[in-house]
């Protein structure tokens, strides 16, 4: 029978794939729904977790991952989406050839850095650690190269993802009340970022980033 | 043993290595002669090039066998300094002047490091001999040993043509006469790759796994690079120089391989991939040789050297479009010939190191370079599809190559060798391959029976005459069981052209051919395009497009040009240092006599 | 003698079953096809209808082809057949197992494009140019990421060898959902519809120069020779599915006599899988600009080295 930790790696592994397809994507609205898998995918590994260790806290996480990552936060995303008029990455700093050679390449990197760790008390599949680190390269990557805010914020977004990956694999869980610390934070920070997204679209009517250097004193 | 001066003492020796390399020296040498005399009513050479020429393959031998530095180094500049005036045999056309100097002056650079790293060599064992070289080679110090391994590398990679040493190999190529550049890109080259065989296994103990870690990457390089430029060459004798530059990098890589499966102690996998690297040696040497022959007699027949006049040769020259046929398959790694089974063989090694070693970058960097190795192979295949469909197939592009006639019969007895030595030595691969092993103890790779592989489980094996045997009787049997549904017959018309006659300017041309390629590659290759459009006299009307496409010289323009410049701007500097003044020259003799004296207390 | 005789009969009953099947295959896909796009779609059988009436028609033969153009069809049909031979079908070995190996048909195919490209350059048409080079253009690209999933694969398997692969999968069941396989499948997928010509690398079903790439080549082709062209196409399609099954799911090969009834029916649900996955692929995309393609190649060169490298470090 097919062992759970294979199935947090097939899990992991469907993660980075659909990160790298997010760096291959321009518009803003798959964007967000390509963020939406990646969530539930990290919901699947909480609850896969939790029913080979038998730790309730793990559902717990499970669902607050759901509802959190994979409901709240792209509904607010939706809602910004739906008020702004262009819904495309039109100019990356990074064209999306290269940066689809770049990700491969952190991708690379990450799993030279992390493939031969191995921490005790860890949840034994081995490709979550490698993948956990990429998701962090590849978030920086978007968030660098993008200029639409949503981009960054997607970016941050799948940063996230990877740290808290790391966090179910290496500690199996984090204690419940980091974590709902931690999607407090996130909410409130992509809530920030909606409502000046908004008002800043509605002033200068474009959520372009460059636009926005010329806000100096 | 005593030279043709007193006290000039040269001395020489014949292991396996020698034999294996002096053997492809002389036959490929051999064709090329008698494909020479054929061809020699086509170009005036200058009196005394032919000795010239017999001084080059005697100059070329006696690099192998030379036994010592001094015997080497003589060797070896003969050799360049022939090659150099063999270059210069068209010297009143237009660019083999300033092609020949620039390859003059990167062979006696390259000879500079080649001088130091045999200085370095000589330090620590006390003499010149190669014998002594080998024998002292523990000894030598790590840190020196990766000076020389550096230096060797810089100076015998250029003659190889690796790049980014390898500008002279487009330049100087195509301006020689075949018979020259058949030898030049078949044999000359392949020293370079003698020179380092025996740097890396014979006068240096196995070292760190970096060494052929770069040997590797560059190998990788020059095979990726290398078919790209060729691709979006036009002139077919350039074309065949940049597959030099490729097939090196192809033997680079297996060499490399070798090398790092050596440093760490990979038995199998480091005999599998020096025999890949010298086997290919042999391979290349001859479908290269063949090509450049054939190159020749097509420039000969048409008067020019760019793709976009042939066309249609095939029916004027058949035996010669049938030996380009087999070199352009072998070159393309088509099975079942000799191009084929070493690239096999190199895929196979890449495959081997890779399962052997215990640190993940080391076992990730050979698989990722057989993916590389592949797209290589594919590139190489576009690229002689577009050589020889252009050349041969379809219409005549230019009056020229309506009216080519056929070779001599030399020239084509000459092809017609190699053709045959391709074929044979793809089906004869184990017998080849055996033979090495026999003369390169190190590369003696133990046959699986009568196929090519390792003995281990599960892996692959290539026996090429009976997948070739399978190959012909099925071919026969898909050219007779349809016959069984009844005759048809086949009727000549003219080609569907959308209902107009169709001329050759319908035809599709060189450039459009590699044009999909060029986009898909563009970053690489960094194509420039100018498109001028002229307008009829004050109107709108267009009356003519001007297009222009070239390669931007990446590595002359950033590398070569960039070091000229700033060697030229600390020349200047220096410059200063000789303002003509006596008593300023006399102050620097006595500064040096009291700094000598000073030292020497 | 009698191993020689039973190693024959076993080539010609593969090849022949593979020929057989392949325009079937064929006709299921586009049956599939039709029937997710809600269509009725042509009958079954109808490949076989096209290449038999092809196979009795007479060619027309440009005046500028040579022999080039004539031999073309034969050596790409010789070719497949010949690939065919090296992968395990419903046998556990393949009829040509200690001869070649995956890389050798590799070089088979590549033999094959080699030499239908040039016929598409020897009329002089534009079309056939233009399908000649946009082949080998793709062709290119999709090389390295097979060499790369075959490299996969054999890293885990020992060797190259396709016979001991599926073998050595059979044994150890549980290696075929690694995920790291799955990523490498995932890429073989991909590098199976370019090199068949399906959307979105290719139009199947189209005549129009600016979507040709496959069919550009076979433009200048009129009857026997084209049947002949025809037929083989099929069968390269059906050597690459049972490459999949071979690699990916070789469950059901047979090792005596008696189990050859139950792996010709695993190897028939097999097909008709990779059949209803390839209908769902091409019902759902549009196909590709010719320079978008080399991304979705490029997407399965990362795919497969994602693969290996997840092979490789995670030991």
């Amino acid at each position: 029978m097919i062992g759970a930790a294979a199935v947090v790696d097939g899990l992991a592994l469907l993660l980075l794939a659909v990160a790298l397809f997010s760096v291959t994507m321009r518009g803003l609205v798959s964007g967000v729904w390509l963020l939406v898998v990646q969530s539930l995918l990290l919901a699947f590994v909480a609850a896969t977790i939790g029913v080979s260790s038998g730790a309730a806290h793990m559902w717990a996480a499970a669902i607050l991952t759901l509802a959190v990552r994979a409901f709240a936060i792209p509904a607010v995303l939706f809602r910004v989406l739906a008020a702004v008029a262009l819904k495309r990455e039109t100019r990356p700093l990074l064209s999306t050839r290269h940066a689809l050679i770049v990700a491969v390449g952190l991708a690379l990197v990450a799993y030279l850095a992390a493939g031969r760790l191995e921490l005790t008390g860890a949840f034994p599949a081995r490709q979550a650690l490698p993948v956990s680190l990429a998701l962090i390269f590849i978030g920086l990557l978007l968030m660098a190269t993008r200029r639409k805010a949503i981009s960054q914020l997607i970016g941050l977004i799948t940063i996230e993802n990877g740290i808290f990956l790391t966090g179910l694999i290496a500690t199996l869980g984090l204690p419940l009340f980091v974590e709902i610390g931690i999607f407090f934070d996130l909410l409130v920070a992509v809530g920030v970022t909606a409502v000046l997204t908004l008002r800043i679209n509605e002033q200068f009517d474009t959520m372009n980033t460059d636009e926005l250097r010329r806000l100096r004193g | 043993m005593d030279g043709p001066l007193p006290g000039l003492v040269l001395t020489w020796q014949l292991d396996g290595l020698s034999l294996l390399f002096g053997l492809v020296v002389l036959s490929i040498s051999a064709v090329t002669t008698v494909y020479a005399i054929g061809h020699a009513r086509h170009h005036h050479g200058f009196p005394g090039s032919g000795l010239l020429y017999l001084l080059f393959i005697g100059a070329m031998l006696a690099v192998v066998v030379a036994g010592d530095g001094f015997t080497f180094l003589l060797a070896w500049e003969t050799m360049s300094l022939a090659s150099f005036g063999l270059v210069l045999t068209d010297h009143r056309r237009a660019g083999v002047r300033e092609a020949a100097w620039s390859y003059l002056v990167m062979t006696h650079t390259a000879t500079a490091f080649i001088v130091a790293a045999f200085l370095l060599l000589a330090r620590t064992s006390g003499s010149l001999a190669f014998a002594d070289w080998s024998a002292r080679a523990p000894a030598v110090d790590p840190v020196a040993a990766s000076i020389i391994f550096v230096l060797g590398l810089v100076g015998f990679g250029t003659k190889a043509g690796m790049i980014p040493l390898h500008v002279w190999l487009p330049r100087a190529h195509p301006v020689a006469p075949s018979h020259v550049s058949a030898l030049m890109s078949g044999v000359m080259i392949k020293l370079g790759i003698y020179g380092l065989v025996r740097l890396s296994f014979d006068w240096l103990a196995p070292g760190p796994a970096w060494w052929g870690a770069l040997i590797l990457g560059l190998g990788v390089t020059s095979a990726v690079l290398g078919v790209l430029y060729a691709l979006m060459e036009h002139d077919l004798k350039r074309l065949l120089a940049y597959h030099s530059v490729e097939n090196i990098g192809i033997i680079l890589i297996g060499l490399g391989a070798s090398i790092v499966a050596r440093s760490l102690g990979a038995q199998a996998a480091m005999t599998l991939a020096l025999v890949a690297a010298l086997f290919h040696v042999v391979n290349h040497a001859t479908f290269k040789a063949l090509l450049f022959m054939g190159a020749g007699v097509i420039d000969s027949a048409v008067g020019t050297r760019d793709l976009e006049r042939y066309g249609g040769l095939l029916r004027r020259m058949p035996i010669t479009g049938l030996c380009f046929l087999v070199g352009s398959a072998a070159i393309s790694a088509l099975p079942p010939l000799n191009g084929f089974a070493s690239e096999w063989l190199t895929l196979q090694s890449l495959l081997a190191l890779g399962r052997a070693s215990d640190d993940p970058l080391t076992a990730l960097l050979p698989l990722l370079a057989g993916g590389a190795l592949a797209l290589t192979g594919a590139l190489a295949l576009a690229c002689f599809v577009k050589a020889f469909g252009i050349s041969f197939l379809a219409l005549p592009r230019s009056p020229q190559a309506t009216e080519a006639r056929e070779a001599g019969r030399l020239e084509l007895a000459a092809m017609a060798t190699l053709a045959f030595a391709c074929v044979a030595l793809g089906f004869g691969a184990v017998p080849v391959v055996s033979f090495i092993g026999q003369l390169v103890p190190l590369a003696a790779v133990p046959t699986a029976g009568s196929a090519l592989g390792l003995t281990t489980a599960g892996a692959g094996r290539l026996f090429v005459p009976g997948v070739a045997l399978v190959l012909l009787a099925l071919a026969v049997l898909a050219a007779i069981v349809p016959r069984l549904l009844g005759p048809v017959r086949s009727h000549i018309a003219e080609t569907w052209a959308c209902g107009i006659t169709l001329q050759p300017i319908h035809e599709y041309t060189a450039t459009a051919f590699a044009k999909p390629i060029r986009l898909m590659f563009r970053d690489i290759v960094r194509p420039v395009r100018d498109v001028g459009i002229v307008h009829r006299a004050g109107t709108r009307f267009v009356a003519s497009v001007h297009y222009r496409s070239h390669i931007a010289p990446v590595f002359e323009r950033y590398v070569y040009l960039a070091v000229k410049d700033r060697l030229v701007a600390a020349a200047h500097v220096v410059r200063r240092a000789q303002n003509g003044s006596l008593q300023l020259y006399l102050a620097y003799v006595f500064a040096a006599m009291l700094t000598a004296l000073l030292l020497a207390r | 003698m009698s191993e020689i005789l039973a190693s024959v009969g076993l080539a010609l009953a593969q090849l022949g079953i593979l020929l057989v099947l392949a325009p079937g295959l064929n006709g299921l896909i586009k049956r599939m096809k039709a029937v997710l796009q809600g269509r009725k779609g042509p009958p079954l059988l109808q490949p076989y209808f096209d290449v038999l009436k092809l196979l009795r028609k007479d060619s027309v033969v440009s005046e500028h082809a040579s022999a080039v153009f004539r031999w073309a069809p034969t050596l790409y049909a010789a070719c497949f057949a010949t690939a065919a031979l090296l992968v395990p079908v419903f046998w556990s070995r393949a009829p040509l197992a200690g001869w070649g190996d995956a890389i050798a048909l590799v070089g088979l195919f590549a033999l094959a494009r080699f030499a239908l490209a040039l016929a598409g350059l020897d009329t002089g048409s534009a079309f056939g140019g233009m399908g000649s080079s946009r082949e080998v253009a793709v062709a290119a690209l999709a090389e390295p990421a097979l060499l790369l999933v075959l490299f996969a694969v054999a890293w885990r398997s020992g060797g190259t060898d396709l016979s001991t692969a599926s073998a050595y999968l059979v044994s150890q069941a549980v290696a075929v959902v690694a995920p790291s396989q799955l990523l490498a499948l995932a890429a073989l997928v991909i590098v199976v519809i370019a090199e068949t010509g399906r959307v979105p690398a290719d139009n199947p079903d189209t005549h129009l120069e600016l979507t040709m790439i496959h069919e550009g080549m076979l433009l200048e082709y009129s009857g026997r020779p084209l049947g002949i062209l025809v037929w083989a196409s099929h069968l390269k399609q059906i050597v690459l599915f049972s490459l999949i099954t071979a690699l990916f799911f070789p469950f059901g090969l047979a090792s005596a006599p008696a189990e050859v009834p139950i792996a010709f029916g695993a190897f028939l649900l097999k097909l008709v899988a990779l059949a209803f996955v390839m209908s769902l692929v091409e019902s759902s995309s549009a196909k590709l600009r010719i320079l978008r393609v080399p991304e979705l190649l490029g997407a399965a060169s990362a795919l497969a080295m994602l693969a290996l490298v997840a092979e490789v470090v995670i030991r």
